[in-house]
């Protein structure tokens, strides 16, 4: 027994893939943030510009952690983008009713929800690719977006209001803190729940997850749920940071949130995943943006520096997915 | 995968040894796909280069929070002031706000926007006007040639998301009215500023309208796509018109050859690119008070009307003046 | 999922796809059917989960002896009998192996069947699914042979031969 105790406690640290590759994405992030540094002659390194950062990346891990736990389940959603842009609306105009900041942006959160509750439902009842579904609703939500503010942004005058895109509690931004929250719930309910474990479970193997009992609707439902409510969340963050709801806000955000979901480790086919996987993501994609912006790098190779990341996330992707055979 | 990080990072190291405490401009640029933003590109660089001043590009996509983002970005690599355009006048207040707070020079190269001690007033080009110059061409043309008795059906291509293109569609529908003393009927649908929306919302109009003969396009890329569907929809050259706007060298070209394309309204933006230069440069090296510049208010570039008469020189013109690849 | 409430658990032939999740470790695979009633408000304790699942490396053997092992990287023979420990551990009375040695090599093959053996002996009722014969012959106390879909034959174990059962099934 005793000898048999060491040779698997040093298996173990090998055999943990998900964790190895956690560990090569945040020492390449710290690479290239001391590459930045020195590059820039501090200037990346600097911690306001740091907290610039994270308040850029917020969003992004705000939509993600919602995006992770639809992964996880083997679906995947394209319209955030569209969503964020809709949230926006929604939000400012209920603020233009004369509803109090606070209830708006409960209410834009759940209105979100409810309208993941309905794609959700859609995708799991009628057995349809998720692919397909939030592809359409990408449409829809920025046409709705759109038809609803004539293509205008709609204004919110709400000082209150603003502390939540722009102010601060201490030295850290706002945005930052409510990621930082969400990222903590986020990764408990994924961690140390049985929702969580379930989650796994339906991206992992889902015909397995309902000979075990789970039930494999409400499951892809709720994640689309959780998904709507951090959406409109984030959605609310960004309309204080733009000081109006934006209807052509939130384009191409899709790619950046799957890009960083997928850096940090969770597989396009499910059953694999972190939280904190998503952070280390984002932060990835914004400090490369940050980063090649403030050393003047020529647009187009920032564009292929950006290719090139996504390029690497697939690239992982692959490597976690013959990993699980 | 790492390898061309660093490939792409030594680069970097490079290029930013080079740069030392010139003053710093940076600039965000909506998109480089178009020639106007490639000219302005180009003229931001010459008259940076002219001046001894280094410049920073950040391109945003459309995207308003991408325009926050990209001001931030480059007033964290050092840029002391920041030239940016509120193509969607959502970010133009957070852009606003965060200049103040940064203490950088803030000056607008888009669409006017109510004035404010925190930036140098617009130089543009005179979108409103243009669009009348539009009208005005349409209506001489109208007179001269279209027979007294036949229908004036003119379609009208609009963005209703760029400021700039709601304006000049405005000049032109506002002088239109003022001047046609001709019985006429006009339509608009949303060309969203490409060939291919062109192209479709035209189609769209002529099924609704099959006598069209007149037709203003909000930038010369839907003007041309909307004239590829009046072409298939058989229209003849001699009795229909198209009149562009932006200055293209495609719409340039399409005047020499003498179709039913005859006018284009011509921005300049490599002008006004070297003017923003010129005054960005010397707010930050204190040759100038922005207070001055400020009392001088809005300075409006002319849009000289380009026609069969001086197409070929203004093509020459622009030509030489697009990248060298 | 009635199934489990009625103390019905099956393990199904092709392990792989049905009854084992690949991106699970150990402790995760036995333990998700029986998550409902282990957690308390949805909360895992872990201990307790790893207690729980460590009864069953020992009485199953299941090597390695870590819970932690993730299950894709294990000899078919162990990754069978997490599958086991998965259905047994929402302690049902029936259980349904269905080709339940199909891959395995032959040292692990004896360990399933001692597995079955005392698992029989503690009193659960076990309806195997076979198509080895010899397995049969060693196992079953009844064996019911089908042909296309249809009972055509029962013979108790002493009757049992392997001629007897082959000339039932054509």
């Amino acid at each position: 027994m005793q000898e048999a105790a060491p040779k698997t406690a040093s298996r173990r640290r090998i055999a943990n893939p998900q964790i190895m590759q956690l560990l090569g994405v945040l020492v390449a992030l710290i690479v290239l943030g001391i590459v930045f540094s020195v590059a820039s002659k501090g200037r990346f390194s600097h911690p306001e510009n740091l907290l610039t950062v994270a308040r850029q990346v917020s969003i992004t891990v705000i939509v993600g952690i919602g995006i992770t736990f639809i992964m996880i389940t083997g679906n995947i959603d394209l319209a955030v983008g569209s969503y964020l842009a809709l949230s926006g609306i929604f939000l400012a105009n209920m603020i233009l009713l004369g509803v109090p900041w606070w209830l708006a942006v409960v209410m834009t959160m759940a209105a979100l929800g409810l309208l993941q509750l309905l794609v959700g439902t859609v995708i799991a009842k009628q057995r349809l690719s998720s692919l397909i579904v939030t592809l359409a609703m990408l449409s829809i939500a920025r046409g709705i977006a759109l038809s609803w503010s004539g293509g205008k942004p709609v204004y919110i005058e709400n000082d209150s209001f603003m502390q939540i895109g722009n102010g601060y509690l201490g030295p850290i931004p706002v945005p930052v803190i409510i990621a930082g929250c969400a990222l903590i719930i986020g990764q408990f309910v994924l961690r140390k729940t049985r929702f969580g474990r379930y989650a796994y479970a339906v991206g992992g193997n889902e015909e397995a997850a309902r000979s075990s009992g789970i039930n494999t609707d409400r499951i892809k439902i709720s994640v689309f749920v959780i998904s709507g409510f951090l959406t409109g969340l984030a959605g609310c963050v960004m309309a204080g940071r733009l000081f109006s709801g934006s209807p052509v806000a939130g384009q191409g955000f899709e790619l950046d949130v799957i890009a960083s979901v997928v850096i940090g480790g969770t597989s396009m086919n499910g059953g694999l995943g972190s939280m904190i996987g998503t952070l280390i993501g984002a932060f990835m994609v914004g400090a490369i943006n940050n980063g090649l912006t403030i050393l003047g790098v020529e647009y187009y190779y920032q564009l292929m520096a950006k290719g090139m990341i996504i390029f690497l996330a697939i690239l992982i992707d692959r490597w976690t997915k013959n990993v699980r055979g | 995968m790492k390898k061309s990080f660093a490939i792409l990072v030594v680069l970097m190291v490079a290029v930013s040894f080079s740069l030392m405490a010139a003053p710093k401009v940076g600039v965000v640029q909506i998109t480089l796909e178009h020639e106007y933003q490639l000219i302005l590109h180009q003229g931001y660089i010459d008259k940076a280069k002219e001046m001894g001043a280094e410049v920073t590009f950040s391109i945003t996509e459309m995207s308003p929070e991408k325009t926050v983002t990209a001001a931030e970005n480059l007033i964290a690599g050092g840029a002391q002031a920041i030239i940016c355009a509120p193509g969607d006048p959502a970010s133009w207040k957070a852009v606003l706000a965060m200049c103040k707070e940064k203490n950088v020079y803030l000056l607008n190269d888009g669409s006017p926007q109510p004035e404010g001690p925190d930036h140098v007033a617009f130089i543009g080009t005179q979108s409103y006007s243009g669009g009348q110059k539009a009208g005005q061409f349409a209506v001489n043309w109208i007179n001269k040639n279209i027979p007294a008795g036949k229908k004036v059906v003119v379609a009208h291509l609009t963005l209703p998301t760029f400021t700039d293109c709601v304006q000049r569609n405005k000049g032109f529908a506002e002088y239109m009215k003022a001047n046609m003393k001709r019985p006429y009927e006009i339509y608009d649908d949303v060309g969203s500023g490409t060939r291919q929306g062109g192209l479709t919302a035209m189609e769209n109009l002529l099924q609704a309208h099959p006598d069209i003969n007149v037709l203003f396009g909000c930038n010369d890329d839907s003007a041309l796509g909307g004239m590829s569907a009046m072409k298939a929809a058989g229209k003849k050259d001699a009795e229909n018109l198209v009149i562009g706007f932006d200055g293209a060298l495609k719409g340039f070209q399409e005047i020499m050859k003498g179709g039913m394309f005859r006018a284009d309204i011509a921005q300049q933006p490599y002008l006004y690119a070297t003017m923003m230069m010129e005054r960005a440069v010397k707010l930050i090296t204190g040759k100038a008070k922005l207070a001055q510049y400020v009392k001088e208010g809005t300075i409006l570039i002319d849009t000289p009307v380009v026609t069969a008469a001086n197409a070929q020189e203004w093509y020459d013109k622009y030509a030489k003046l697009m990248p060298k690849k | 999922m009635d199934a489990i409430e009625n103390g019905i658990a099956m393990t199904s032939e092709d392990r792989k796809n049905k009854s084992l999740f690949l991106n699970f470790n150990i402790r995760e695979n036995v333990t998700i059917s029986f998550l409902k009633r282990m957690t308390k408000s949805g909360y895992i304790n872990s201990r307790k989960e790893r207690s729980f699942v460590s009864r069953f490396l020992d009485s199953l053997n299941i090597r390695p002896k870590d819970p932690e092992f993730p299950t894709f990287t294990m000899s078919g023979g162990n990754q069978q009998k997490v599958v086991i420990a998965k259905s047994l551990s929402t302690e049902p009375e029936i259980l349904i192996m269905d080709e339940p040695t199909r891959g395995i090599d032959v040292g692990a093959k004896e360990e399933v069947y001692n597995i079955i053996r005392a698992l029989a002996g503690a009193g659960k009722s076990i309806v195997l699914v076979s198509s080895e014969l010899p397995e049969i012959l060693s196992l079953c106390d009844r064996i019911i042979v089908m042909n296309k879909g249809s009972v055509v034959g029962e013979l108790s174990n002493e009757e049992a031969t392997e001629e007897r059962i082959m000339a039932l099934s054509v």
